[in-house]
């Protein structure tokens, strides 16, 4: 799949665990560890929560790359 | 669209290729079963009555090694989310993976249990060992059955039960009738795709399997003298399976929203 994310390092800035992530955006834990190990790309609606729970945009937490830019 | 129409045109002789093979296959069994169908005979006597005399304990046996190994995940998962620090989240993914263990073995013995049963009181009633004998096997079956029920239920509840003090947000409980129906409510929509990834899997590999046991049912019911009623269970399956499949389907593609709704 090639979406990338970098969830894990905005949750670390925000300094809360999987868990406190998924009730911020209203979402489980595990949704939240399997976006972050790239097993699941979330819905528009997710994204655009997890990216206003971060304060970023949707853009500078998932990002879209080609195969042939691997 | 050249590629197109010639890729179509290899599928389609490869279709009439498979169909062909098919067909001489059938043929071939037809002849052996009109050869042979009347000499098949069930097992011997004395082999009979020898699983027989067995069977409840390799009934037992089956059941006791299951449930151990589910006790031991479960401890072990137990152990693992007892000395979880609060940081280390890939321990509880761990835990979840290994949760997941005594639900699929506890779901084998249950659909093992089913047949177990069933094929104990067939047996005694094969075979002539004695009303004291036969009455014993059935009896032990019963029992064997009831409590593989208790040690089931017992094993995946507290499964479930780690699982919610991981999940606070998940809700069910396996003692009630829509259990699934309450689960997957409480699930989000990462899970909801997971659930449904696995529940098309399982159709598709049911498809297969029914259409595999749909030909042992047939050459059985000419070469074993099952009757037809085998042939008839394997239709029902698949019939409800590819009807229900198709109505949810056909519901999604109507309304607009009807794939948001089911997440």
């Amino acid at each position: 799949m090639p979406l990338y994310n970098h969830l894990k390092e905005y949750r670390a800035k925000l300094g809360v665990n999987q868990q406190q992530m998924g009730a911020l955006v209203g979402t489980s834990r595990q949704t939240i560890s399997q976006i972050e190990r790239g097993d699941y790309s979330p819905s528009v609606t997710l994204a655009l929560k997890i990216a206003k729970v971060c304060g970023v945009h949707v853009e500078d937490i998932f990002e879209y790359v080609e195969d042939e830019e691997l | 669209m050249k590629q197109t129409e010639k890729r179509e045109r290899r599928l389609i002789v490869r279709f009439i290729l498979i169909v062909l093979a098919c067909g001489v296959l059938g043929y071939f069994i037809g002849m052996l079963m009109t050869k042979y169908g009347g000499n098949i005979r069930p097992l011997p006597q004395s082999t009979l009555e020898s699983i027989t005399r067995m069977f409840p304990f390799l009934f037992a046996g089956y059941n006791l090694v299951l449930f151990a190994a589910c006790l031991m995940i479960n401890r072990k998962a137990k152990g693992l989310l007892t000395g979880w620090d609060g940081e280390e989240e890939i321990v509880l993914d761990t835990i979840e993976h290994l949760l997941n263990y005594p639900i699929l073995l506890g779901n084998i013995a249950l659909i093992l249990n089913l047949f177990a049963f069933p094929l104990s009181i067939q047996l005694a009633e094969w075979t002539d060992l004695g009303k004291k004998t036969e009455g014993f096997v059935v009896f032990a079956a019963l029992v064997i059955f009831l409590l593989g029920y208790v040690w089931i239920l017992a094993v995946q509840n507290a499964a479930l039960k780690m699982e919610k003090t991981m999940n606070p947000e998940k809700r069910g409980s396996l003692f009630e009738l829509n259990f699934q129906k309450t689960w997957e409510s409480s699930c989000d929509e990462g899970q909801k795709i997971m659930i449904y990834q696995a529940s098309h899997q399982a159709c598709k590999i049911t498809s297969i399997t029914c259409v595999i046991l749909w030909m042992a049912a047939l050459i059985a019911q000419f070469t074993l003298g099952t009757g037809i009623l085998p042939v008839l269970c394997v239709c029902v399956i698949f019939l409800v399976m590819n009807v229900s499949y198709m109505i949810t389907a056909m519901k999604l593609e109507a309304g607009a929203k009807g794939g948001q709704q089911l997440l």
